[in-house]
């Protein structure tokens, strides 16, 4: 019976998310075609997905969105290390919870962009320097929600952990991460997002890396051509992509994990 | 088996130090039902702490099978009160089998334990439940199983039964007995509730408001105990008199 509404509520849902990006869609189109805007600025919502489908289907979107996703993917795994080994370390003592408060309140406020010219003096024009910028940040956000997470931890999963016979690293594999995981989770959410806007955002500015661009840079580089019905292509694979991580990857993972143990804080 | 000697603790409060515990001094003999009996705030948390070698004694020493206990470990196994001691992200048969797996017992082994010791405590229907999905009975049952699973010469129990209903509360005492019998584990067991030790305990040690033993009772009445048997009623008495004001 429970199960039976459960499913029932999440179709309810598909549908009504489907039924207003659909609305909004159609709304595009609507304004697009009524000529209040000169249509090589404001292209029809159809003239656009025409243009999407063929990009998709000759490989060229998704050549350059690959690019980005693995500067992205890359720039998430170090961070997420950094970001743990900070986190951890913070728990180590006043002096290093200090130590990584500082740290985060000197360099969360500091954009990443700020610090391209930085990062191409350390780096030269190469993947490294845009790999930095995402990883500068993600890391801050991520270690302030997983050091929440770490510091959530009911002191009672700790000691039984204890009583078992874990220590050390087995016992933060074994109670600590899973008994954090909704806040882990939820930092690497916020780290997903971060990334994909400062990785565009530093694809913009810095351009193509060796010979393949990402989507930033063919954003930049349609609207430089003049070419806006690309432009608005590769800004409807950025909300796309988007939309499938978020509600297929990171909601499945939910579903397997702290929403089947009930962990959602 | 167990020896407290002479153990005493103290915590500084603002500068100033405060005795919890002073001249802590018996025994558990192998195969004994022992239970701490005192009111809120008389240390025998504490004290059972430390034997779980979560905490430190100021004084004193505390012995098990003669070697002196320093860390938590595996020969001790604590039964929390608080029904979040549970492993949220695993099943009632993964809290179970879980310990068992990291003490490197192999996987037929883990197995069969998880088995015997679901259906000692009643929970063979509900193996593959989360946490949340049980009553708070059925979660300190899972709790118990997983203590027993790992075969520990001393069960450490702190008011296990304390958030439960008093029918709930009945019930997973004369289990506890039963499963203590066919296990023929030690068990020290902390309450504040004289009924309870009464029914439990074959020896019951009495604690004051201010962390000293006042006295130790044998409890030599037969079981099944109840409220109206012989001897019962002057024992309630006995201990309520010993307790005092604390």
């Amino acid at each position: 019976m429970l199960n039976n509404n459960k499913s029932e509520s999440i179709y309810k849902t598909i549908i009504q998310k489907g039924f207003i990006l659909l609305s909004l869609m159609f709304l595009w189109e609507l304004i697009a075609r009524s000529g209040i805007f000169n249509e090589l600025l404001f292209p029809r919502f159809s003239t656009i997905a025409l243009s999407f489908f063929q990009q998709v289907q000759n490989g060229y979107l998704i050549e350059i969105t690959l690019v980005s996703l693995s500067l992205i993917f890359k720039g998430l795994l170090i961070s997420l290390i950094i970001a743990l080994l900070l986190s951890f370390l913070a728990m180590m003592g006043n002096f290093f919870h200090n130590l990584v408060e500082v740290l985060n309140s000197i360099f969360h406020p500091l954009p990443g962009i700020a610090l391209l010219p930085v990062a191409m003096l350390w780096f030269g024009l190469s993947e490294a320097s845009i790999i930095f910028i995402i990883a500068h940040s993600v890391i801050w956000p991520m270690v302030i929600s997983f050091l929440t997470g770490l510091k959530s931890i009911p002191r009672i999963n700790i000691e039984v952990g204890q009583n078992i016979g874990l220590k050390g690293p087995a016992l933060i594999w074994g109670v600590m991460l899973p008994a954090a995981s909704p806040y882990i989770l939820s930092g690497i959410k916020i780290g997903w997002a971060r990334a994909w806007r400062s990785a565009i955002a530093a694809e913009m500015v810095f351009g193509a890396v060796g010979t393949a661009g990402g989507l930033g840079w063919h954003i930049f580089k349609t609207r430089y051509d003049f070419d806006i019905v690309g432009t608005f292509a590769a800004l409807l694979t950025i909300m796309v992509v988007g939309i499938v991580v978020e509600e297929l990857f990171f909601n499945s993972i939910e579903n397997r994990t702290i929403k089947r143990w009930n962990m959602i804080v | 088996m167990l020896y407290i000697d002479n153990v005493g603790k103290s915590f500084i409060n603002n500068g100033i130090s405060v005795n919890v515990l002073s001249n802590i001094t018996f025994r558990v003999l192998s195969g004994e039902f022992f239970c701490l009996l005192g009111p809120s705030g008389s240390g025998k948390t504490t004290l059972l702490r430390c034997i779980g070698g979560y905490e430190k004694v100021t004084s004193g020493t505390i012995k098990l099978n003669n070697h002196t206990v320093s860390a938590p470990g595996i020969d001790r196994i604590m039964v929390f009160q608080g029904f979040d001691q549970l492993f949220a992200w695993k099943t009632v048969s993964g809290n179970i089998e879980y310990p068992l797996k990291v003490n490197g017992i192999s996987r037929v082994e883990r197995r069969e334990r998880t088995e015997k010791y679901l259906s000692l405590v009643g929970l063979h229907n509900y193996a593959n439940y989360y946490p949340f999905q049980l009553s708070g009975g059925m979660k300190q049952r899972t709790a118990i199983a997983r203590a027993l699973a790992l075969e520990p010469p001393l069960l450490l129990m702190d008011e296990p039964f304390g958030n439960l209903d008093a029918i709930t509360r009945h019930t997973l005492q004369r289990e506890l007995l039963r499963i203590k019998d066919e296990t023929n584990t030690t068990v020290l067991f902390v309450t504040h509730d004289i009924d309870e030790a009464i029914t439990l305990g074959d020896r019951i040690l009495i604690f004051s408001r201010q962390g000293t033993v006042k006295s130790q009772i044998e409890n030599n009445l037969n079981r099944p105990r109840i409220p109206s048997m012989p001897g019962y009623a002057s024992l309630w008495a006995n201990i309520y008199e010993t307790l005092g004001e604390g």
